[in-house]
């Protein structure tokens, strides 16, 4: 890290109500309260069935090399018909939207407009943020109908492959060391081993 | 109830993300939403924490207990006592509630208060009775109210809390609506709850 660099205001959050009813905001409710300028450009949050969880911040230096390592490898090797997106507003639900480090679909549907059952591929890359991409996400992804779900340990580099969304878990679930080849079943062109990329 | 009544549109709720760190709301962000017109005339909510926790609808038996009690009172208030109903009370940058009732010295207007200018506070309770006994209870001792009052709408029977310390009340006590309720702070603003014109 630059010795310079001032970290971002960290916002602080909460678990006051625990147990309560809490207010459930919509995805339309927060895109209004971000035109009337209420977030600023360090707020990084996600929306989970109607409330704001704010994401890990800043994400470290491993995740982020992965994240965009993997990106611009995917892009490169992307047919002209898919999209590589990366960090998008993914609008699964009317009080839910995730913030995935990369999700791959069609270039005919636009990545706002997207539902769960056409993502190709969603990646999450996780340092810090292992079980939240686990036990969180993860039942948000299946139950949505994300039909391929990546998680990357930023440490070890292995990744955990999920797919055949069932209810909320997904039913066919391996781990892949760094050496082994990463196929997407939807988008098998974007096959990669993450031993392939500049890592370090 | 009137037949050609319709219930308002009841904003839903959510525990999804139990555990989870959550956004922090501070008092002075859920007024600037308010001003932007975020929030419909129906949403009725406090700021607990930073976190918005929807109030729960009020029946016919708490609003009777709680406008005859408030007009009560407000007829015993002596010169320099102000007896306000559903105010909203911050006690402090990211928390704010709506009691009932709360007895405050005239001289410090509502918005300007802290916990420890209340002279007493008063929930009125039929659904919300755990969340008035077991949420609120902790937050306005930790928050310095001298006194507070839950009333159980159905039953009429009061849990006076007395002395906060350390985030609890050190004095519990029930009593029943032919009791004689005499605040401590404001003495005169003395009461029976079966005095009440309840219909």
């Amino acid at each position: 890290m630059h010795e310079c660099s001032a970290l971002p205001p960290q916002r602080p959050t909460t678990q006051a109500a625990e147990g309560l009813p809490r207010w459930r905001w919509t995805v339309a409710d927060i895109e209004r309260i971000a035109a009337h300028g209420f977030f600023t450009e360090f707020d990084q949050f996600e929306l989970l069935g109607g409330e704001m969880v704010p994401m890990t911040s800043p994400a470290g230096r491993r995740h982020e090399t992965i994240r965009i390592e993997l990106a611009q490898h995917l892009a490169q090797l992307t047919r002209k018909d898919f999209l590589v997106a990366q960090r998008p507003q993914f609008n699964l639900n009317p009080d839910t939207f995730v913030k995935p480090d990369i999700l791959v679909h069609l270039r005919g549907i636009k990545t706002y407009d997207l539902k769960g059952a056409e993502a190709l591929l969603v990646v999450e890359v996780a340092e810090t943020s292992l079980s939240y991409d686990l036990k969180v996400k993860l039942p948000i992804y299946a139950s949505h109908g994300v039909r391929e779900y990546w998680v990357i340990n930023a440490v070890t580099r292995v990744t955990t492959v999920h797919r055949q969304p069932a209810g909320d878990i997904y039913t066919d679930t391996k781990e892949l060391a760094p050496t082994e080849r990463l196929v997407p079943s939807l988008a098998p062109a974007l096959a990669v081993s993450l031993n392939e990329l500049d890592l370090d | 109830m009137n037949e050609h009544f319709t219930f308002p549109p009841q904003r839903a709720t959510t525990r999804a993300a139990e555990v989870l760190p959550r956004w922090r709301w501070t008092v002075a962000e859920v007024e600037r939403l308010t001003a932007n017109g975020i929030f419909s005339e129906y949403d009725k909510f406090e700021l607990l924490g930073g976190e918005i926790v929807p109030m729960s609808p009020k029946g016919r038996r708490h609003e009777l207990v709680r406008e005859e009690l408030a007009f009560r009172l407000t007829k015993l208030a002596p010169r320099g006592i102000f007896v306000a109903s559903e105010s909203q009370f911050n006690l402090s940058a990211d928390t704010y509630t709506g009691p009932d009732i709360l007895v405050r010295p005239a001289a410090i207007k509502t918005p300007d208060m802290r916990g420890g200018d209340a002279l007493l506070l008063i929930e009125v309770a039929d659904s919300s009775l755990a969340y008035d006994l077991k949420t609120k209870a902790p937050l306005y001792a930790s928050n310095g109210i001298p006194e507070y009052w839950v009333i159980d709408a159905l039953t009429l029977m009061t849990t006076v809390h007395l002395r906060p310390h350390d985030g609890v009340y050190a004095s519990v006590d029930e009593f029943p609506p032919t009791k004689r309720l005499v605040p401590t702070l404001v003495p005169a603003l003395t009461v029976s709850l079966d005095e009440l014109d309840l219909g």
